[in-house]
């Protein structure tokens, strides 16, 4: 039986949230007096981050995502690395892995599908054993090597991972009813419903709520 | 009020007018009663027009409820008395055991000891402190602590069941144990772990496996609390430490429907089964078994009136169960269910014993059944029962639809020895409200069992051909099993499998005073609205002038059912009046 296991990442199986790799990126910088400067700019922003997170999961990550612009191609991608075996493995749930391998062990095709800049997705998948090809994030538009700090469309977040989702299903001829769906975002409702076998992981109280009216299961990794 | 107990009956030709010379049952063991118990009379007694309303179980609620006249009321023994003193009497057993050298025997400085105990689903309800496991492992690790035993782990034998959580942990083995070995030492079995290892197959095909850490001890003791028959013996260890691969060799339609009843193990291929496993576990690990018998004592305190007969009931009692119809029926669902949840029996121990599994198991049934079997004559058209608040598998959470099926068809009806008190294709009229409630942290997978398959069949052979398996390998039910706090994955369907026989049985099942026209239709019950609309729907299809039985439990008993073919409305029934010995002793 042809089917899939989709993973969100951030607090799904890591205790990192989407904006623990741009911290980590802005205190990298060779200059610490640019790097202090760029985090206070993010924290000025926070009351902007904060609406566009009520407005809609895909706004607020436009939003964030904005405070990558500058920095250069090679140097994303070269930290991308570090950032994965400092921060997100380092952070990974301890019974995250074992699901990950429960769902493999079923001959499952495994999907990450996160919000997370495609840079750090794909790496952290192949620690997880996840193939490349099925390693989906946001990607960052580039001009001559440097970043221009906004999301190529479309921005994957909410409703958009549950389209891509249907789109892979098509593709490669799996049974949506037949697949399983991992998050703890209320946003990724949609990513959740599509799916035969959705479960809330590690929520919070309002994807809590839902699933208890969705009569989801609920997994508490942490 | 003029319940006649027991009347002078006019014997009809068919049936002796004397009843037969009751054989004594067991050694000559002299079983006192609790101080305040009532004298045992037998325990039936028959509705007349005076008679007063009785107590039905009604999920998280009670009804009071007028039975039809003539109606056979059969009632458990009063409770047993507790032993003196417990602790002198678990020294002396493991100093005295069966078939087996002493525990202190067998230690010796550096071996490798692996303690296992019965898990939450055993007593019900819980029992209030100090819990029974708790003064066994104290003394067997204080015994060991003197004899330099020091690589000591204690496994919590839940097979499929759910984990217990910390609290109910230190509840079960009290503070200092808890202190000691929690978590490290003290952990709840994992039926998934990869330790888990392949020790031999039966001559039938069923697998044994048993815990890495068991099979590199030099000694396995375990703890058992044994409420019913069912418990204890062989299945303590082959079930209680074994995952799915070993379970499923069992726990499936064509064993379940084998067995006339899980409470007579002579006639049970689920005791043969286990059996034929127990041998190869007993010959591959030293195992030194330790069972203790309780009493029936559910209740006391505010809840003391449910122990007793509603003719024995004070005004008092009166006064304090409707009192608390009242605060119930302004309660939420949830409310309701946590009032429940809060019930600790004050349950006694009448006796333990240790040694060689089947030598200690036989010991303990025999007290088990002096305690819980209640001799009555005659099968019944309709049995009526009440469905309690509890089952073994939803302590401190919701009494769902499946697991309302497993009592009224699985363990109910199993309560028998002989033939089951409901003739065959009659009708059993419970008590529940049968909702749609379901705890997703506990019994996640019922959930789906539920909605998705149910309604798709109910046939248990299909249910387990086709969809078992998928359950058992999702990922989601496998990670809640091992980290949260759910139900194994495969246990709603084995829910369902424990109630084939019952389905095979019964013609109909009716549930009285049930909100949920649907969850009735997914399990194959008749909804009726009340206990009078109830058995108006039984009279349809029952012979003229049906005979109608009551089960007053919890507290739980075990009928044993003889000649069948006799009316309970025959007056030779009421000899049961005469077992007892008139001066409050019971049993042989």
């Amino acid at each position: 039986m042809s089917r899939a296991a989709f993973f969100d990442v951030d607090g799904t199986l890591t205790r990192t949230n989407i904006a623990s790799a741009l911290g980590y990126y802005l205190q990298s910088l060779q200059n610490p007096l640019l790097g202090a400067f760029r985090v206070a700019q993010q924290v000025a922003r926070l009351p902007l981050l904060t609406w566009a997170e009520a407005m809609d999961r895909g706004s607020f990550n436009e939003q964030l995502f904005a405070a990558y612009q500058g920095f250069s191609e090679d140097r994303l991608r070269v930290l991308a690395d570090e950032v994965v075996d400092r921060l997100l493995l380092p952070g990974l749930f301890p019974g995250a892995r074992q699901l990950v391998d429960a769902c493999a062990a079923q001959g499952m095709t495994l999907v990450l599908i996160s919000g997370s800049p495609d840079f750090l997705v794909k790496p952290f998948g192949q620690r997880l054993g996840f193939d490349e090809r099925f390693c989906f994030g946001n990607r960052l538009e580039f001009v001559r090597n440097t970043c221009t700090g906004r999301i190529l469309p479309p921005v994957l977040a909410g409703p958009r991972k549950a389209a891509m989702m249907r789109e892979l299903a098509d593709q490669h001829g799996w049974r949506l009813t037949d697949c399983y769906a991992y998050s703890d975002d209320s946003a990724d409702a949609p990513m959740l419903s599509v799916v035969g076998h959705p479960a809330a992981v590690n929520p919070g109280p309002r994807l809590r709520r839902m699933a208890q009216s969705q009569r989801w299961p609920v997994i508490e990794l942490s | 009020m003029t319940t006649q107990k027991t009347p002078a009956p006019s014997v009809p030709a068919t049936v002796p007018a004397r009843a037969p010379e009751r054989k004594p049952q067991g050694p000559t063991v002299r079983i006192r009663r609790e101080p305040n118990a009532p004298a045992w009379d037998g325990g039936i007694v028959y509705t007349e027009k005076n008679s007063p309303p009785r107590v039905l179980y009604y999920g998280d609620d009670f009804r009071l409820e007028n039975l039809p006249v003539g109606t056979r009321v059969i009632f458990p023994k009063p409770p047993m008395a507790g032993l003196n003193n417990p602790d002198a009497a678990i020294r002396y057993a493991l100093n005295h055991p069966e078939q087996s050298e002493p525990l202190y025997a067998k230690l010796y400085p550096g071996m490798k000891v692996t303690i296992a105990i019965d898990d939450i689903s055993l007593p019900l309800p819980p029992m209030k402190r100090p819990d029974i496991r708790e003064r066994v492992l104290t003394i067997v690790l204080q015994m060991m602590a003197d004899h330099g035993v020091t690589d000591i782990e204690i496994i919590i034998a839940t097979a499929l069941h759910r984990r217990m959580k910390d609290w109910e942990v230190r509840h079960t083995v009290g503070e200092k144990i808890f202190r000691d070995y929690w978590p490290d030492r003290l952990y709840n079995f994992d039926g998934e772990d990869e330790g888990l290892e392949i020790v031999g197959t039966t001559e039938r095909g069923e697998v044994v496996e048993l815990p890495r850490r068991v099979l590199d001890s030099d000694l396995l003791i375990y703890v058992n609390v044994n409420l019913v028959p069912m418990d204890g013996g062989n299945k303590s260890v082959s079930v209680g430490l074994a995952g799915y691969r070993s379970l499923k060799a069992h726990h499936n339609p064509y064993t379940m429907r084998e067995c006339h009843s899980y409470m007579d193990p002579k006639r049970s291929s689920l005791s043969d089964s286990v059996d034929r496993m127990g041998k190869i576990v007993n010959e591959t690990i030293d195992v030194f078994h330790i069972e203790t018998s309780i009493n029936n004592h559910m209740f006391d305190g505010q809840m003391g009136f449910l122990m007793k007969r509603e003719e024995d009931w004070t005004d008092f009692d009166w006064l304090r169960f409707k009192g608390l119809m009242f605060g119930l029926s302004k309660m939420p669902a949830d409310a309701r269910t946590a009032v429940f949840s809060r019930i600790e029996a004050p349950y006694a121990m009448t006796g333990v014993w240790a040694g060689k599994t089947n030598a200690v198991h036989e010991k303990t049934l025999e007290r088990v059944y002096q305690q819980y079997s209640v001799p009555v004559r005659g099968q019944s058209d309709v049995v009526i029962q009440g469905m309690p608040f509890i089952s073994p598998y939803n302590i401190h959470s919701i009494l769902n639809p499946v697991l309302v099926q497993v009592l009224a068809s699985g363990y109910m009806h199993n309560l028998y020895r002989g033939v089951p008190l409901l003739k065959k294709g009659g009708t059993l009229i419970i008590s529940n409200p049968a909702e749609d409630r379901f705890d997703a942290e506990q019994h996640p997978s019922y959930i789906e069992f539920f909605h998705r398959l149910l309604p798709l069949t109910r046939d248990s052979t299909v249910l387990h051909k086709k969809y078992e398996q998928e359950f058992a390998d999702n990922p989601i039910y496998k990670q809640m099993y091992r980290r949260g706090n759910a139900y194994h994955a495969v246990h709603p369907f084995y829910m369902w499998y424990w109630g084939e026989a019952g389905r095979a049985h019964m013609g109909r099942v009716i549930v009285a005073g049930a909100k949920s026209d649907q969850v009735c239709e997914t399990l194959g019950y008749e909804p009726a609205r009340n206990l009078a609309e109830a058995i108006e729907m039984a009279k349809d299809t029952a012979p003229q002038n049906p005979s109608f039985t009551m089960v007053h439990s919890p507290p739980i008993m075990l009928c044993d059912v003889e000649d069948p073919n006799v009316s309970p409305r025959e007056p030779a029934d009421r000899h049961t009046g005469g077992h007892g010995n008139g001066n409050g002793q019971h049993g042989s």
